[in-house]
């Protein structure tokens, strides 16, 4: 976990060092698109880090495309 | 960023190297597995798919002149929230689409080259530079992948070629099919991925800026037709090579070039294709990057668009580390659920987008006749 | 006495008074032991006081009488007797800028003379004159003009530029003799007032282009500057690129035919080298001896050069992904005598690689310190019995004191010794990531570098001109060259062409 969590905030690090200039000019407004941005991030590296078995992207993706895509998918299986 | 522009030769070479791109490596071994010696028929067919989606752009385009962008054109076309629902049906594509490429680089490296190197190594070194490149610009974007899918298409061809002596053309036979669904099957994956893709381009559009306006139409369907006919090659090879047992090889190009032994000097040349993979699978992912980047920046109302692209990196490097829990799982999401994606949900937005522009410009046409 | 007024306002303006003048220069210049003040008299009875003011060290010994032969040239135009030659007389003659035989210059100011003495000239105060006159006597003892070290040619010129920013000016316009080529002058920094010219040929360059240099060069604030590269550093678009963005010779044909390309050169006085800008990649790989040797040559000469651009940059690198990662791409045959060679050998590739590496850079660095008789046995005897010690310490294997040679020889065939240094530096950053990632990380490096030149810019344009954007008419004369009828049918820039009709269509050679 301990080597999980160094990367995540080397990756933050790199990407904070390189965006300061335009982080320190940001208006109102792109600190709140940014900060909508950061909930899902957020979410990612909380499971990313623990390892946790929580609902993810795909898992909604699957949801609701899931099951027509393997329906379609069993009419068309056959052979050659 | 402020809005630039590419030359319709340039837009042709992203066509080719996010069709192209990691495509090239990875179809081969699904097709082969559904539909067997038959799997090139199927890529002609989705390719064919393909060609009408780009039918459908270039139709837009023409009407999108003079547009900041394609989100301010459907937004004229059907309303704020319809042109916001449609952008997000665009993200949710992208946000897996980008995700799955990286999560395929970290795959075939931990699988077969660098076995106890973390996943995480690659899918942040790759996006990090991903990153990089959609920082810099479309313009700068565009004039690197002329080059590089230039090289990217050479070494695949060398490949291919230097396979020659292995090739088996009755592995082909019998050519006539039993039953069209393995084709069907085989087509709708090959429609999601890579052909159905060229759906996202849409949002590139607005950026180009043709000299004469055929030579649009000319170059995007010449460098489609491009790396059509390359996909349809490299699963062909597959097939004449493989045989029967084609589609139990997970990278069958890797293993194509695996197979190439020209005079003790020229074998064992498979990490030169991994290396190749590498730019397919970077040039293609920094695209979507950077089509992501436009459509989230502009639902938020960003003054610079640059500010987004790290945090959608990292979102992009965390979710290619949680989305896929095993082989198999990657299979069904991307060979199964993606396709279907594409197909069912993309195309048919395009397809409404592109009825939309038609029924607006039909009335104003007939408002202006009036 | 031809003289050419300068000086506008009063601001320590020259006195009428000569005693002022007088005392502001032995203030102004004290402890200067080699400004000289001779006092002089003029007129009837030489009652009619004068000084002259010079600095000994910079003036010609032969020119210490042109004062006295200006006087006797102002009575041969006057038609005066000597004792009757006044002060006004003097006055009204210069004023008036009667023919002469010494180039003068009037000055009101005092600050003017000031500048004047420093340039090498003989300053003539007069009683009851509110200016003053210089008239040139420089003699700067300068190195002669003689082939340039740094880029020897086996065919070709062998002139090259030398200190003198006139000399060198002059050699510019003895190839180009047409009203066309424009040389304007600015002047920088307060001490050394360093005087910067840039040239360029009307009608062949990109008025864009010029404008944009303009526009920089007036933005360089007033810091002194001592060498060309100064001026690099302050127009340059990215000052932390390795990669050079202007290119410099020392040479006049070169600098001749990077006019004929539309370029701008920068000379700087005291300063032999010639900066070209703008410079892009495809630049650094020719020389103008490209252009005076038979094709075929020329063909192979410009392949040699890419290929050791790519052996620069690349072979430790890739010498250590293949032999820590991916050793299944070396041939089976020579693997063996790879894995021989590294038998015994306590450090991996990666540190093995890096320490020859340095070792190399230190020797390389102190063999251009050291004097000439010495250095070059000093380094190449430091090498071999380096590289020997090396193997026979178990420190080294052989196979990487040839990487690390091939590496050095294949830098040293890059003609231009700045991307030569720019690809020393990258060096060791691929070796980092070749050490770590193997040939994926040897890949990111690429993109990361292919990414930085597609990006970067010299004076606005891209660096990748002619490759990114990709111009199929550009390659005759990038990795090849074709033979010269072929090359001058399109001549090397269309703007040369502007003035009649245009003998061919064609995209401009500038347009993306």
């Amino acid at each position: 976990m301990a080597e999980r969590l160094a990367v995540v905030l080397l990756l933050f690090a790199l990407a904070a060092g390189i965006q300061r200039g335009e982080l320190r000019r940001m208006s109102a407004r792109d600190k709140f698109g940014l900060a909508a941005l950061m909930v899902p991030m957020a979410y990612l590296i909380v499971i990313f880090v623990l390892q946790a078995d929580w609902p993810n992207w795909p898992d909604l993706l699957r949801l609701v495309f899931g099951p027509p895509s393997e329906r379609i998918v069993g009419m068309l299986k056959g052979a050659v | 960023m402020n809005k630039e522009t590419i030359s319709a030769g340039q837009l042709a070479a992203l066509i080719i190297s996010t069709v192209v791109g990691s495509g090239i490596v990875y179809i081969p071994n699904p097709l082969t597995a559904i539909a067997r010696q038959h799997a090139w028929m199927s890529m002609i067919a989705a390719y064919l798919f393909g060609w009408a989606v780009l039918c459908c752009l270039v139709y837009m385009h023409r009407h999108m002149r003079g547009e900041a962008s394609f989100f301010s054109h459907i937004r004229k076309m059907v309303g704020r929230p319809l042109a916001a629902a449609a952008a997000l049906i665009l993200i949710c594509l992208l946000l897996f689409a980008v995700p799955a490429i990286v999560a395929g680089i970290a795959n075939f490296f931990t699988s077969v080259m660098m076995k106890e190197t973390p996943a995480y190594v690659f899918s942040s070194t790759s996006l990090i530079v991903c990153a990089l490149t959609v920082r810099a610009g479309l313009e700068v974007m565009a004039r690197m992948f002329v080059l590089l899918a230039g090289i990217m298409l050479a070494v695949s061809l060398a490949v291919l070629l230097l396979a020659t002596p292995g090739y088996h053309l009755e592995y082909l036979l019998p050519l006539a099919p039993q039953s069209v669904k393995p084709l069907l099957h085989a087509f709708l994956v090959a429609a999601g991925f890579p052909f159905g893709e060229v759906l996202l381009f849409c949002v590139l559009l607005p950026y180009v800026n043709a000299a004469k306006p055929g030579s649009l139409v000319r170059k995007l369907f010449g460098s489609f037709a491009i790396a059509g006919a390359m996909m349809t090659v490299s699963v062909l090879c597959t097939i004449l090579a493989f045989g029967p047992a084609a589609g139990s090889f997970q990278y069958s190009l890797y293993r194509l070039a695996s197979e190439i032994q020209i005079a003790e000097i020229i074998q064992r040349i498979e990490s030169v294709i991994g290396i190749t993979m590498i730019l397919g699978s970077y040039m293609k992912a920094t695209v979507y990057l950077y089509i992501l980047n436009i459509l989230v920046a502009e639902c938020l109302g960003l003054s610079d668009k640059r500010l987004s692209v790290f945090p959608l990196m990292l979102i992009c490097i965390f979710l290619s580390l949680t989305m896929f829990d095993n082989p198999a799982d990657f299979y069904t999401q991307v060979y199964v659920i993606w396709p279907f994606m594409v197909v069912a949900v993309g195309c048919s937005l395009i397809l409404a987008l592109t009825l939309a522009t038609w029924v607006k410009y039909r009335n104003a046409e007939k408002e202006g006749g009036a | 006495m031809s003289g050419k007024e300068t000086g506008q306002g009063n601001e320590c303006g020259i006195s009428r008074d000569l005693d002022g003048n007088l005392a502001w220069a032995l203030q102004r210049f004290d402890r200067c032991q080699d400004i000289v003040i001779d006092r002089l008299g003029l007129g009837e009875s030489l009652d009619t006081a004068a000084f002259v003011l010079y600095c000994e060290t910079l003036i010609e010994e032969s020119k210490n009488d042109i004062i006295r032969s200006t006087i006797r040239d102002m009575i041969d135009i006057e038609g005066t007797v000597l004792d009757s030659l006044a002060a006004d007389r003097v006055i009204r003659h210069f004023e008036r800028q009667g023919p002469a035989v010494h180039p003068s210059t009037i000055v009101r100011r005092l600050d003017e003379a000031e500048l004047q003495v420093w340039q090498g000239c003989i300053v003539l105060f007069v009683a009851g004159w509110d200016c003053a006159v210089g008239f040139k006597a420089a003699s700067f003892n300068k190195r002669q003009v003689t082939e340039p070290v740094n880029e020897p040619a086996v065919q070709g010129p062998r002139e090259g530029t030398v200190e003198l920013l006139g000399t060198n000016l002059g050699m510019l316009r003895q190839r180009v003799r047409t009203s066309r080529l424009k040389i304007e002058y600015v002047t920088a920094g307060e001490a050394l007032k360093s005087k910067i010219a840039y040239v360029y040929l009307e009608e062949v360059v990109n008025p864009e282009l010029l404008a944009e240099f303009r526009r920089r060069i007036a933005d360089i604030p007033p810091q002194e500057i001592m060498e060309t590269s100064f001026v690099d550093d302050w127009i340059e678009d990215q000052v932390w690129s390795p990669f050079p963005q202007f290119r410099y010779t020392e040479r006049p044909d070169s600098a001749t035919a990077a006019l004929m390309d539309g370029k701008i050169l920068v000379l700087v006085d005291n300063s032999p080298m010639i900066l070209i800008c703008p410079a892009f990649l495809v630049d650094f790989f020719s020389t103008s001896e490209d252009y005076y040797v038979r094709t075929w040559y020329s063909i192979m000469i410009r392949q040699v050069r890419v290929l050791a651009f790519v052996i620069a940059l690349t072979l430790p690198s890739i010498y250590i992904a293949l032999s820590t990662f991916h050793p299944e791409l070396i041939p089976s045959v020579l693997l063996i005598a790879i894995l021989n060679s590294r038998e015994g050998i306590p450090f991996p590739a990666f540190l093995e690689a890096l320490m020859m590496e340095i070792s190399f850079e230190l020797l390389r660095e102190a063999g251009i310190r050291l004097p000439r008789p010495v250095g070059p046995a000093v380094s190449i005897v430091g090498a071999l019995v380096i590289g020997q010690a090396a193997i026979s310490a178990k420190i080294a294997s052989p196979i990487m004191v040839i990487v690390v040679a091939l590496t050095g020889i294949a830098s040293f065939a890059i003609p231009h010794y700045d991307m030569a240094m720019a690809l020393r530096v990258l060096r060791f950053p691929l070796m980092v990531a070749a050490g770590t990632l193997g040939g994926y990380g040897l890949m990111l490096s690429f993109i990361l570098i292919l990414l930085h030149l597609t990006s970067l810019r010299s004076l606005g344009e891209p660096y990748l001109s002619s490759l990114a954007p990709f111009q199929w008419r550009d390659m005759r004369d990038i990795f090849v060259r074709l033979p010269m009828r072929t090359l001058l049918q399109s001549p090397r820039n269309r703007r040369l062409q502007r003035i009649g009709p245009s003998r061919s269509g064609g995209r401009d050679k500038g347009t993306p």
